[in-house]
């Protein structure tokens, strides 16, 4: 993936990508990877702006219900473009600026933390700890104690044929 | 079947999922430590987001069970959202063919809930006139794979439609909107019955599909009829009463305006207690056996297991026989079952 400079405007990624809006968060489907990402409300107001157009500071004054971005609200959206660049959701990859680019994420959250008066943006990757689709029937191989269980309806020896 | 392991968890999914499909479901009041124990049943027989709605607004919800919970419901959303556009997809292309699909369950079923992403679904289980089988069918193997969901054209519940007459299914059917796609699903009648009898023909093992079962029942609009839902043989009518009084008895769905209200309320008391034992496995409780007899008959532990095993349950017992549910529990179906089946894994070859 090409890296963008720090003046760049970000462009969020559309291709490929299922998206649902919730009352207090997003979430993301990715095709390409059938990765699924949850953006909270910071997270995702700063995506939803990534069109290509807009700078980091007029990014970072989305931020702000008087629209009067501070150099925490721009570290914010740095943050979340960090972020964002890592789960492929931005079409071209961010590269922070020198200053930032040293810091992890936690020494950011923590400089931030105190700063900036928003919530911090998130961008988690939704993992399931085992498959929980209730289709009505088990695939071949499935452990299964009775022919209905199964697809082809057919359990033999404990496990669908 | 052997005793379940934790054997109370059967009845704290049916308190935990009590009036979940409901748009204002009522106070919970599991503990958490009891929403600890039911979880791993609750996500892996995808109940799990219809109680992390309930769970959400209580001081539970930060607890990792809730927050697993609330992963189902953030994964079913988009799953449902990515399987919707294989339902475009397959209609889209059915239709261009001149098939007309009925879809019954899964989005069917799920679209009856109040908030998307509650109910998952993977399949996408199509009815076709029987003349359009075959063309149905060639259509979506060609397309397979393009589709991130299994197509059943095939499906034993539709054998319990066959006996209705197709056009007055079509006729009584409904379009529904799906983005820019209407899609056509059975008539409430016709789908609440055969939610029934498809959840009784998998013997009762998924509470989601009781869920169902009520989401259907108190989502009905005032023109049902009744008549409708409960024609077709008696025994039949019978079990659709019966999993209409268990939808009632164990999750609460209000069944005062069904007709068989006084029968269905008189389950037998063994029913239930079949039900919520079944809920307290996982599916994946049974490992698999499907070594040969003569290695399993050197493995004693392994072979007294799968003979185990196949011990049916009263309610699987009864629809096998295609039985009433009497009072009286069905042990001697149970018990020749068991034999029948015992037999034949012992002389597989």
């Amino acid at each position: 993936m090409k890296v963008q400079q720090a003046l760049a405007r970000p462009l969020a990624r559309k291709d490929n990508l299922i998206v649902r809006e919730l009352p207090d968060e997003t979430l993301v489907y990715d095709l390409d990877n059938n990765k699924a990402h949850c953006l909270n409300q910071t997270a995702a107001r700063i995506w939803q702006h990534c069109d290509g157009q807009t700078s980091i500071s007029e990014l970072a004054a989305h931020l702000t219900p008087d629209g009067v971005a501070t150099a925490a609200h721009e570290q914010v959206v740095w943050l979340a473009l960090k972020q964002l660049t890592k789960d492929h959701l931005l079409a071209t990859a961010i590269a922070p600026p020198a200053a930032l680019s040293g810091l992890n994420r936690r020494q950011m959250i923590r400089t931030l933390g105190l700063t900036a008066a928003i919530a911090l943006p998130v961008v988690t990757t939704i993992l399931a700890p085992t498959p929980a689709q209730a289709v009505t029937c088990l695939p071949t191989g499935a452990s299964c104690t009775d022919g209905a269980q199964c697809c082809n309806h057919i359990c033999t020896g404990g496990t669908c044929a | 079947m052997p005793a379940a392991r934790v054997t109370s968890s059967g009845p704290l999914i049916a308190r935990a999922l009590t009036g979940a499909w409901r748009q204002s479901p009522p106070p919970f009041t599991l503990s958490a430590a009891q929403l600890q124990q039911i979880t791993p049943l609750l996500y892996s027989t995808g109940a799990g987001a219809l109680v992390w709605r309930r769970v959400r607004k209580t001081p539970l919800q930060t607890l990792p069970a809730a927050v697993e919970l609330q992963q189902a419901y953030r994964l079913q959303t988009l799953r449902a959202a990515r399987g919707e556009r294989d339902i475009q997809s397959v209609f889209a292309l059915l239709r261009a063919a001149g098939v007309e699909p009925l879809l019954f369950k899964g989005w069917a079923a799920a679209r009856l809930y109040p908030v998307e992403g509650l109910r998952p679904w993977g399949d996408i289980d199509l009815y076709v006139r029987p003349p359009d089988y075959a063309r149905a069918q060639t259509i979506v193997q060609q397309h397979a794979h393009t589709l991130a969901s299994m197509v059943d054209l095939y499906h034993l519940d539709f054998a319990a439609l066959d006996a209705r007459d197709v056009e007055e299914l079509y006729a009584r059917s409904e379009l529904v909107a799906l983005g820019d796609v209407a899609v056509r699903v059975p008539g409430a009648e016709d789908h609440l019955r055969l939610l029934c009898l498809h959840w009784l023909r998998h013997h009762a093992w998924r509470p989601l599909w009781l869920c169902d079962i009520a989401a259907a029942l108190e989502g009905r609009g005032a023109d049902f009829a009744w008549g409708l839902c409960l024609s077709g043989p008696e025994r039949q009518r019978e079990w659709v009463a019966c999993a209409l009084g268990l939808a009632s008895e164990l999750l609460g769905a209000d069944i005062s305006a069904l007709p068989l209200a006084t029968s269905a309320r008189a389950l037998p008391r063994w029913l239930a207690r079949t039900v919520l034992k079944q809920w307290s496995f996982p599916i994946q409780y049974h490992e698999p056996d499907n070594l040969p007899l003569r290695t399993l008959l050197r493995r004693r532990a392994p072979f007294l297991k799968a003979l185990r095993a196949r011990w049916p349950n009263a309610i699987e017992a009864t629809y096998d026989a295609r039985g009433p549910f009497t009072r009286i529990p069905p042990l001697p179906r149970q018990l020749g079952l068991y034999l029948n089946r015992a037999l034949k894994f012992l002389t597989k070859p």
